[in-house]
């Protein structure tokens, strides 16, 4: 019986969480990896930077992606990607927006970002699709005015091999999670100590007024 | 006792100091509060309550140092919060305290109402201190709101003209308190400065009337059976601050949003949220709104809800409060209890389908409670023993 009970136990959040995507910045005490955010980083600048801007986020921020100032004055120096016109004519009007707070505004935050990235699918033979849309399973509507966004091959990995498009989605979606939160990791390290603080606090107060109760 | 307050002992020594022969704040203190008399077998819940205190200082104190970074605009009330969390050392933890120091505040003042309720805290001669303690929550309620509507979102937006909507349906001053409360027609430029300086004067406001229910239970007679001086629990009140401040912590540790907002955070002319979600705190009261139907409905059972909690002094026909003495009355308090429970969390669904009925069986089941069950149950209960314990 405890076995069977130990099993489900084990068994059903694998299968509730199987192909769901793994952020570590969203478990209780985790924070962000930056590799993940660098990789996320280089994404957003190769197939995001030209429509979504990212106006809450200074140049001195991208340090605590783990650049030298160097690597950042290098970026600035290259100045922004050239920008698209912000409104697609062709899609009703449809606006890039801002994504500096994309995240923070979801309840899934970067399941998300991760899910719309990967969404697209060919359009199915009995849809009618609107005139520059795309089909996302991922979209509410699953008409969608932006094309699809990752391009096999535009990010390139530390060990020289091309980044997969699950992999930049992922990672895409982790740094937009941390422009939404840049302050994540600071935090969490904070309360840590804070609440070490208090239970140590906690332990030294009880014993103290214990001895002086039975003095 | 001696040991409990040595460490305050200094300012009332035979010979008084140069600050205490002038104002004696020391002896103040001891008198309102470590000398005061209360029961001996006061349960922690009692000082757990006495962190409304605690929460109350962080809010205040964050709140002041917030409001210098606030900038009250339909466009900027959000920004500056974002900015102002964002580029500013440590300012994540003031927009946290504040955010999440509501979030104490009324799960200690929820818990303490339930408290209240379950041991019928408004008997001997503190009927008055009970009306006042509603009233507290009220205020709470309004400067919660207030707050919500300053955080300037899409839904905050949503829920300012809400309101106004519920306040135009008061007779005769409505339609003008509206364009009072909104400062124009519709949500305008002065809309968000309103909301500002209500939230302000009434967060204050309420400092006032903590301390006067504070005064209102000092006078009430004390309970029969031995005393000891408030002292005596300040090793109760240290392990209520310690869970407060642990709570406190991990929830801003963990997830200072707690799920929230569900809406872009920037205000956006081109996204109208399909259904305004308030804080938590707010939900029971969000429920009677989407119960009432009308805006004047749901206006109506907000404030017949707060003044049939304010009048249980009356509605209570019964003598016994203590644990046990009433064992079916406190059943009926238990499931009025999981009915508030429901009530908000279905009042954060989506609205139609299955959760709606749920919304007003669980608003209908609120009202039976205070009008019939309360006076039938207690009238008809014979109390085991006529005892009163378990309030200060």
């Amino acid at each position: 019986m405890r076995a069977i009970l130990v099993g489900l136990a084990v068994l059903l959040p694998a299968v509730a969480f199987a192909g769901a995507p793994q952020f570590g910045f969203q478990s209780w005490f985790g924070g962000f990896d930056k590799a993940e955010l660098q990789v996320g980083f280089a994404t957003y600048q190769a197939n995001c930077a030209r429509c979504h801007s990212l106006n809450l986020v200074s140049p001195g921020d991208l340090q605590s992606l783990g650049l030298t100032p160097a690597q950042v004055t290098a970026l600035l120096a290259k100045g922004k990607p050239p920008a698209l016109s912000k409104t697609k004519p062709d899609a009703g009007g449809a606006i890039a927006g801002d994504l500096s707070l994309y995240e923070a505004g979801h309840r899934r935050g970067a399941a998300a970002v991760f899910d719309l990235m990967t969404g697209y699918r060919p359009a199915l033979p009995n849809m009618t699709m609107l005139p520059g849309h795309y089909y996302n399973i991922a979209y509410p509507g699953g008409q969608i005015a932006m094309a699809p966004a990752l391009q096999p091959g535009s990010v390139m990995l530390a060990d020289g091999k091309a980044a997969s498009v699950p992999v930049m989605a992922h990672d895409v979606a982790a740094f937009l999670a941390w422009t939404a939160d840049p302050t994540l990791d600071e935090r969490k390290a904070t309360g840590l100590r804070a609440i070490f603080f208090l239970l140590v606090l906690g332990v030294v107060g009880f014993v103290v007024m214990a001895t002086r109760m039975t003095r | 006792m001696s040991d409990a307050r040595s460490g305050l002992g200094g300012a009332a020594q035979p010979a008084p100091g140069w600050l205490a022969a002038r104002l004696p704040l020391a002896a103040w203190y001891r008198a309102v509060w470590l000398d005061h008399q209360v029961p001996e077998n006061l349960p922690f819940a009692c000082s757990f309550g006495a962190m409304v205190g605690v929460a109350l200082a962080v809010l205040t104190l964050s709140g002041i140092w917030l409001g210098l970074a606030y900038v009250p605009t339909p466009g900027g009330a959000a920004l500056s919060m974002v900015e102002y969390a964002r580029t500013v050392p440590f300012g994540w933890l003031m927009v946290d305290l504040h955010r999440d120091g509501a979030t104490m505040l009324f799960i200690v003042v929820y818990w303490a109402l339930f408290h209240g309720i379950y041991h019928a805290a408004y008997r001997n001669r503190r009927e008055l201190a009970w009306v006042i303690e509603i009233v507290r929550f009220a205020a709470f309620l309004v400067v919660g709101f207030y707050g919500f509507a300053m955080t300037g979102g899409p839904d905050a937006q949503a829920a300012m003209l809400a309101m106004a909507a519920h306040v135009a349906t008061v007779p005769v001053i409505g339609v003008s308190a509206a364009q009072d409360f909104l400062g124009g027609d519709g949500l305008g430029p002065t809309s968000v400065a309103h909301m500002t300086m209500a939230h302000v004067a009434i967060g204050f406001l309420v400092l006032l009337i903590a301390a006067l229910g504070y005064a209102a239970v000092r006078v009430a007679p004390p309970q029969p059976g031995p005393l000891v001086p408030r002292a005596a629990y300040a090793p109760q009140l240290f392990g209520a601050f310690l869970l407060f401040a642990l709570i406190f912590g991990l929830i801003i540790t963990v997830d200072p949003g707690l799920g929230y907002p569900v809406a872009p955070v920037l205000p956006d002319a081109l996204a109208v949220p399909l259904q305004s979600v308030p804080p938590w705190y707010l939900l029971v009261f969000h429920g009677f709104a989407r119960a009432g139907l009308t805006p004047g409905g749901g206006a109506f059972l907000t404030i017949l809800a707060l003044v049939l909690v304010g009048a249980l002094p009356w509605l209570d026909r019964g003598e016994g409060s203590a644990v046990g003495a009433r064992p079916v009355y406190a059943g009926f308090v238990v499931v009025l209890a999981l009915d508030v429970a429901v009530l908000a969390i279905a009042a954060a669904a989506p609205a139609g389908g299955v959760w709606s009925a749920v919304v007003d069986l669980a608003t209908i089941w609120f009202f039976i409670h205070f009008l019939v069950v309360t006076p039938l149950v207690t009238m008809f209960e014979r109390p085991r023993a006529a005892t009163t314990m378990g309030v200060a």
